[in-house]
């Protein structure tokens, strides 16, 4: 892969953000968090929105619509890569409800963690959205991930990734109270010193890795020139662990199935090392 | 229920190209999507449209119409578990009848993963609201090529091999029964249009 140069805290305003170049591609993304008022089918979770844009000067194929759809696929995947079930499906969504209802009124703090449920038992992958909810039913964080795709020089979606992941470990949210008062309404205290600020867990957050198709062989870490060669593309999202956590194909052409098991297999083998690299990178004493 | 329009005119907006384009849309009837709001089953047809072009496109010899258009329109009249899959169907076969020469008929399906680890073959809503796990599908059997994969959710490898399989022994299935589908029409007489 080519070398990766990332920097943290680009974005004064924000509450984490990251840059990433890998080659020429340049990534900026973005964590913005805000009280909001939780999805009514997932009283106990926080909410979450992911969002891709292209500048028209990245290419011009970008400009119009074509930039539009493209961003919006690429938000899918990063998000279906963050948390489960938060797009996959609004029919998975509805039914879980009733189960989610009976544990609402369970957690009273920003720290308590969400009752389990039986269709989010505690994701096993991804962020714990439950982390997120303040007043069950009423109150929860909402996390906006806005990346923006200064430059396309190739491996655009696993640069969005590993920019979110970044973001993500960068982004500090302000530790709330909520107390009841005597006629027995919530109130939310908010707490904004920097020292009372947590951070997110990222360590079940999965990268999403794009193997592409050239001739006969699997190739990661496509150049803009090269990916033109490639006949067709699978993203997959792959955890520390090396499990295979989401995936999505696209390209114009079919792959045959045996090549789709070996590019899975290749993004497995080189996610993990990918993780704990930038890990690696962002906890150094240096940053 | 799926239409196909064209082959028409490309729009001059959009350039000059010496293949051909498919362009896909999907509408859900208010009723067949519980429970969703305008801006998540916006999200949806959007989401179900890209999926669909994406499953189609490799099926369908767009070089052979060069600065043309197909418009694939489709309306989901009830959701009941397994719309993506049904949607590659029903388009690939309505191109098939229109006569869109084509490498292969584009049969999808869905698999899921139940939590105690048990493979299912088009899951019902409900199924699918309690997976784990779970997969689409869309393949074009006779080149046993792969022409859209989306999946969600942890898989351990062994499991990811045997979604696919079981969801392309799924593929080979509905293709044999699309097949009789369209020599079945052929042989009905047609109304003059």
């Amino acid at each position: 892969m080519r070398p990766i140069e990332l920097e943290l805290g680009v974005i004064a305003q924000a509450a984490g953000s990251a840059r990433l170049h890998i080659g020429a591609t340049d990534v900026i993304v973005g964590v913005k968090v805000e009280v909001a008022s939780p999805s009514p089918f997932a009283p106990t979770q926080g909410r979450l929105g992911v969002t891709v844009e292209f500048s028209p000067c990245a290419s011009p194929v970008y400009q119009g619509r074509f930039g539009e759809t493209y961003g919006e696929q690429i938000a899918a995947a990063i998000e279906a890569s963050l948390a489960p079930s938060t797009r996959a499906g609004g029919a998975a969504a509805a039914a879980a409800a009733p189960a989610n209802g009976g544990a609402a009124g369970a957690s009273t703090s920003a720290t308590a963690t969400a009752a389990p449920t039986p269709s989010a038992s505690g994701p096993s992958w991804g962020l714990d959205l439950g982390k997120l909810c303040i007043s069950a039913g009423k109150t929860a964080w909402a996390l906006y991930v806005d990346a923006l795709v200064l430059n396309d020089d190739g491996n655009v979606v696993g640069a969005v990734s590993a920019a979110t992941l970044a973001a993500l470990v960068d982004t500090r949210i302000p530790k709330v109270e909520v107390t009841t008062d005597a006629a027995g309404e919530e109130e939310i205290e908010l707490d904004d010193s920097p020292g009372a600020a947590w951070r997110l867990d990222v360590s079940r957050v999965p990268l999403v890795v794009t193997v592409a198709q050239v001739g006969s062989q699997c190739v990661v870490d496509l150049a803009a020139p090269e990916e033109r060669c490639s006949s067709s593309a699978l993203h997959v999202a792959v955890n520390r662990a090396g499990q295979v956590c989401g995936a999505t194909s696209s390209g114009r052409a079919g792959v045959e199935a045996s090549m789709l098991l070996a590019m899975t297999e290749t993004a497995q083998r080189l996610a993990p090392g990918l993780w704990e690299q930038i890990m690696r990178f962002l906890q150094s004493p240096a940053r | 229920m799926v239409g196909v329009f064209g082959p028409r005119q490309s729009e001059v907006k959009l350039g000059f190209t010496d293949t051909g384009r498919l362009n896909c849309e999907v509408r859900f009837t208010s009723f067949a999507a519980a429970r969703l709001n305008k801006t998540e089953l916006g999200a949806l047809e959007s989401s179900a449209a890209a999926a669909l072009q994406q499953a189609l496109e490799a099926a369908v010899q767009l070089d052979k119409f060069p600065k043309s258009v197909f418009d694939v329109s489709a309306v989901v009249l009830e959701g009941g578990g397994g719309d993506t899959g049904a949607l590659v169907c029903g388009a690939s076969l309505a191109l098939a009848d229109a006569g869109v020469e084509g490498l292969d008929l584009v049969p999808g399906c869905g698999v899921s993963k139940t939590a105690a680890g048990e493979l299912l073959l088009d899951p019902s809503p409900e199924e699918a609201a309690a997976e784990e796990a779970g997969l689409v599908l869309a393949v074009m059997p006779q080149l046993n090529e792969v022409t859209l994969l989306s999946v969600r959710g942890r898989w351990a490898d062994s499991e990811l091999q045997a979604g696919l399989e079981l969801a392309l022994g799924g593929c080979g299935q509905l293709r044999a029964s699309m097949r009789e589908c369209l020599l079945a029409a052929l042989a009905e007489p047609r109304m003059p249009a």
